[in-house]
């Protein structure tokens, strides 16, 4: 293979031999030697191949290089090769006085091998730190967050102390004390730990979670739905370490910048996240992905243009045209060039592997400007090729029914309600066509599962009403006023106080001769706020007819002095006053 | 420099002599290796051959689990099979040696991701616990469930769904935790920004009463299993998401539980991805084994440099001792058996997130165990890719264990596509892959 070992490292293991096996720290069993070899794994990162090769040659002229070790050292850490790094790192931290600079070895050496878990080098490194420096919170911390993973909860928390006692906004320690409080169930001291964080770092999204999980335990369920809906996201940026930056120029792998890139894109904060894009574009200009990121990001921002330019260079350079393609449609679309978006689409379907959501994209496009018939063809093939895509079904479903092809159209329903039984906003989406089209019945059970997976579920309750509504209106158009009742009363178990369903049973109980529940039903709505002269007027009759004239007559009493001035003699204030004059 | 070239310079003009040794080398090895019988060459690869089993592939699937069981008890293993795409469970049974056919159990079942298949009524046959996510990629609506398929025999199953509207549910087991002769159930939720695991108490008629053990999101498995030798069941929990930790709930027999943190990576991105418990180094006590290798959580999925397995020993007191045991792209669904018949645990592991572009990658590896607990790697499989789930059984009578998989394709490239494999240890010839 391509593995070198270094003529020269035979020298430099005679010279550093003896020392590294004396350190014994770290649980690594990689020798020195090893270390000393170009690993395997550079073969296919060219920039970080290079960037060890020179140090390695550098090291072969002067074996006792320092610099060039403590940089090989921060080479192979930035870029994951653990083992190497702690070999390194070890006969380093030998060779430095104790004080900020072998603390500050130790405590990277810490970083290094927490990678792959190795949790009691991580203690030792991080104790070895502390010792020589305790002046840096965010070893202290760590430390604390390596002994509560530990099970350490004592230890942990007088870590956890020991950085707050030096700068008080160490989110890390005061996020483990709060922890450490909620396990021990001491929820008061964990909220005060909390809010504390939360107030001068309020999107700490691990101290929002905890909080969630203390208010649950202290039964402040209002509380807990208010911050469940204020979660903004389900990441947290890299943690700002001064001492950990060093890295940062050493990082080469850009699979591992990816990672961080993604982390502070995921969280919104595009500066950052564009200064490690720009680092990674640095190492591999020619990464047709890194361009289909920066374009995401202009798009988030809505520079279509700038976002269009970006996507077109990676399709340019190949290799990503499955993932840049669709995107490059959606740019042109949303920045207001749908030719030209419709245009790129059919290119990227001649140019590429056929792509069920490149397909997607154009069928949108076809849908918009209404060529419906090709958009059904369209996602045909998209579903040959993609058959478990909900967004390809759902559209084939609408334009299935504009098309009038309706059992097609079922079948699409059918499969997003079994690709997706548990997703209320998918559900929703398949009741909606099936409305659209007046297939109310239809879209009942989706409708019913949407509510039952998320109750409480806004659009899916008040879809799932009016469906029962206009189910009831049909029966009623139909003359079956029994059934239509039935529906009308489905539609109040869903939402007891809806105001356009309460008017309507009450309207059919009236049409009825049922008085006794029409009056029930009307009282509803009175008792629910919607009082009107025109409803108050109409339940002053049904409690005449129930037998209950002095109640009717101060109900029409009621009406009559909540008429406005203007209201006109002929209209509703004559019925009125006849009905109290009678 | 110098001491460089001297050295490059001696193996050219070794070089001939160095492939006549080799050469012998090669020839004594086959010899070796033909009299041990040996056929798992240590660091080496020992390929098993493979074929799909079940249904045809149609289009990416998500198979979030493999089972073995023999669900009909007529002495032939079978397989369930959790789809979490088409929100399904299967079974694959064994009509004879060889031969196998699916069918779907119950109805949709939404985002299933493990059974177990236990007596749980008590009335002679295996029914099946279902752990319903509800969707398997990430939301934290609380549309996690149970699913009980209760076995009919002839009639099929019924399915009734024991506990809903939870975080989402990635583990279930029956269990007697109270003493009370009654199977609860021990329930791991992973939710996503809530999570739990909590134990069922089973009150009868279908009543189940939930105990919170730990209110944390993640949950990946959370097994019953006798940890501190006290005769009753206790509870061994991996926990990802930001935590990354194994938890242990010792159980005083009466269903109260004292937990505590037994192993936690630093490493927030860890990946942790599955664990089982089995007692590795035989010392009569259950030692712990766990895989981290979730690649799903990056803009582009795949395998990070610390992925791999370990075991966490049991030692006195209550002492985990933590062990990597490799380094492992992508590793999933540890399962420990003795793979080679020496008498020792193995542990083969999965690759669901590995660097599918490459021919190289990795799909099934053994971590055979030798001497001195150590392991050593030895290579099962590379295609089909994107394999999320092993379990193992005898399934053709031979007294060599078979494995079965499950695909979980959830990122691109497609090119080795599987939804059920069935691994047989019959050496390849060379040109079958």
């Amino acid at each position: 293979m391509n593995t070198k070992l270094s003529g020269f490292s035979f020298v430099a293991v005679a010279l550093w031999g003896a020392s590294v096996a004396s350190t014994g720290l770290q649980a690594s069993e990689i020798s020195f030697k090893v270390a000393l070899s170009l690993p395997e794994r550079v073969d296919g990162l060219p920039a970080l191949r290079s960037q060890v090769e020179r140090r390695l040659d550098l090291l072969g002229e002067n074996p006792l290089d320092e610099n060039a070790v403590r940089e090989l050292t921060y080479l192979y850490h930035a870029n994951g090769f653990v083992d190497r790094a702690s070999a390194f790192y070890d006969w380093l931290i030998e060779r430095s006085e104790t004080g900020e600079k072998r603390a500050r070895l130790s405590y990277l050496a810490a970083d290094a091998v927490k990678e792959k878990g190795e949790l009691v080098a991580v203690e030792q490194y991080l104790e070895m730190s502390t010792s020589d420096f305790r002046q840096y919170p965010l070893a202290l911390a760590r430390l604390g967050e390596a002994e509560m993973k530990s099970g350490d909860l004592e230890e942990a928390e007088a870590h956890f102390r020991a950085a707050i006692s030096q700068d008080e906004k160490v989110s890390m320690a005061r996020l483990g004390i709060s922890r450490i409080h909620e396990t021990r169930g001491e929820l008061a001291a964990a909220m005060w730990e909390l809010e504390t964080l939360l107030s001068y770092e309020p999107d700490n999204y691990n101290a929002q979670a905890l909080m969630m999980r203390v208010l649950a335990q202290l039964k402040e369920d209002d509380q807990v739905f208010d911050l469940g809906s204020a979660f903004s996201r389900s990441r947290m940026p890299p943690v700002e370490d001064p001492w950990l930056e060093v890295l940062r120029d050493y990082m080469f792998d850009p699979q591992r910048l990816d990672f961080i890139f993604l982390d502070y894109f995921t969280v919104g904060d595009y500066k950052r996240a564009l200064s490690y894009l720009d680092r990674m574009q640095e190492i591999d200009p020619e990464n047709a992905r890194f361009y289909r990121y920066r374009g995401t990001v202009f798009m988030e921002e809505g520079q279509f243009d700038q976002a269009s330019i970006h996507f077109r260079k990676g399709i340019e350079l190949g290799g990503d045209n499955a993932e840049s393609y669709p995107l490059l449609v959606q740019s042109l679309s949303r920045g207001g060039a749908p030719d030209e978006a419709e245009a790129v689409a059919r290119k990227g379907l001649q140019d590429s592997e056929p792509s069920a959501v490149l397909l997607l994209e154009l069928a949108r496009l076809l849908v918009d400007r209404k060529a419906y018939a090709d958009a059904r063809e369209t996602l045909s093939e998209a579903h040959e090729i993609q058959p478990y895509d909900v967004e390809v079904l759902l559209l084939r479903a609408r334009v299935s029914m504009w098309l009038d092809s309706r059992e097609e159209a079922k079948r699409s329903l059918a499969m997003v309600r079994q690709l997706a039984p548990s997703d209320p906003e998918k559900l929703v989406r398949a009741a909606l066509v099936h409305m659209e089209a007046g297939s109310f019945v239809d879209a009942l059970p989706l409708l019913e599962r949407a509510v039952k997976v998320k109750p409480g579920y806004k659009d899916g309750v008040e879809l799932l009403v009016d469906a029962h509504l206009q189910i009831g209106g049909k029966l009623l158009a139909a003359g079956d006023r029994e059934a239509a009742l039935a529906s009308f009363d489905r539609s109040l178990e869903v939402m007891p106080i809806s105001i356009e369903t309460l008017m309507k049973k009450s309207q059919l109980l009236i049409s009825m001769n049922r008085f006794q529940d029409a009056e029930r039903t009307m009282r509803q709505l009175i008792l629910n706020g919607v009082v009107n002269p025109t409803i108050l007027l109409i339940y002053g009759d049904l409690l005449y007819k129930n037998g209950r004239p002095d109640e009717a007559r101060s109900t029409w009493q009621r009406a009559l002095d909540g008429l406005g001035k203007n209201e006109q003699p002929k209209g509703l204030r004559a019925n009125l006053l006849k009905r109290l004059n009678s | 420099m110098v001491a460089g070239m001297r050295g490059f310079e001696k193996a050219r003009l070794c070089g001939s002599l160095f492939r006549k040794i080799l050469t012998l080398a090669v020839v004594f090895g086959i010899w070796i290796s033909l009299q041990a019988n040996d056929a798992f060459a240590p660091g080496g690869e020992r390929l098993y051959s493979s074929r799909a089993i079940g249904e045809a592939v149609h289009g990416e699937p998500w198979i979030t689990n493999v089972k073995v069981a023999d669900l009909d008890q007529d002495g032939l293993q079978d397989i369930l099979v959790c789809d979490g795409r088409l929100n399904r469970v299967t079974w694959i049974r064994q009509l004879h040696n060889g031969d196998f056919e699916e069918s779907a159990l119950g109805d949709t079942i939404a985002g299933p991701v493990q059974t177990e298949a236990v007596d749980f009524d008590g009335d002679g046959d295996l029914d099946i616990l279902v752990a319903c996510m509800g969707i398997v990629i990430p939301t934290n609506e609380r549309i996690g469930s149970v699913v009980y398929l209760e076995n009919r025999g002839e009639k099929g199953f019924a399915q009734r769904t024991l506990i809903e509207l939870l975080p989402r549910v990635t583990y279930v087991s029956a269990g007697d935790l109270n003493g009370d002769g009654r199977l609860d159930l021990i329930v791991g939720m992973f939710g996503f920004v809530d999570g739990e695991i909590s134990w069922y108490e089973n009150r009868g008629d279908w009543k189940f009463e939930g105990h919170s053990m730990l209110e944390l999101s993640g949950t990946i498995h959370s097994p019953l299993c006798d940890i501190d030798n006290d005769g009753d069941l206790d509870v061994v929990a991996l926990v990802s998401q930001d935590w990354e930790e194994v938890h242990v709930f010792e159980n005083d027999g009466k269903g109260n539980f004292s937990g505590e943190v037994v192993y936690g990576a630093l490493n927030q991105n860890f990946g942790s991805s599955g664990l089982t418990v089995a007692d590795m180094d035989q010392d009569g006590d259950v030692d712990i084994v766990f895989t981290n290798g979730d690649g799903l959580d990056y803009a582009t999925p795949g395998p990070r440099s610390w992925h791999g397995v370990q075991w966490l020993e049991n030692r006195e007191g209550g002492v985990f001792e933590y062990h990597r045991i490799a380094d492992v792209p992508g590793a999933h669904s540890p399962l420990v058996v003795d793979l080679d018949g020496d008498g020792a645990k193995d542990i083969v592991v999965v690759s669901g997130f590995n660097d599918w572009t490459l021919d190289t990658a990795v799909s099934m590896i053994l971590l055979r165990q030798i001497e001195g607990k150590r392991f050593e790697e030895v290579i099962l499989g590379r295609q089909p890719t994107h394999l999320i789930s092993v379990d193992g059984a005898d399934f053709d009578r031979d007294g060599e264990v078979e494995l079965v998989t499950g695909a979980f394709m959830y990122y691109p490239p497609f090119d080795h596509k599987s939804r059920v494999t069935l691994w047989e240890n019959e050496p390849l010839k060379i040109g079958e892959i």
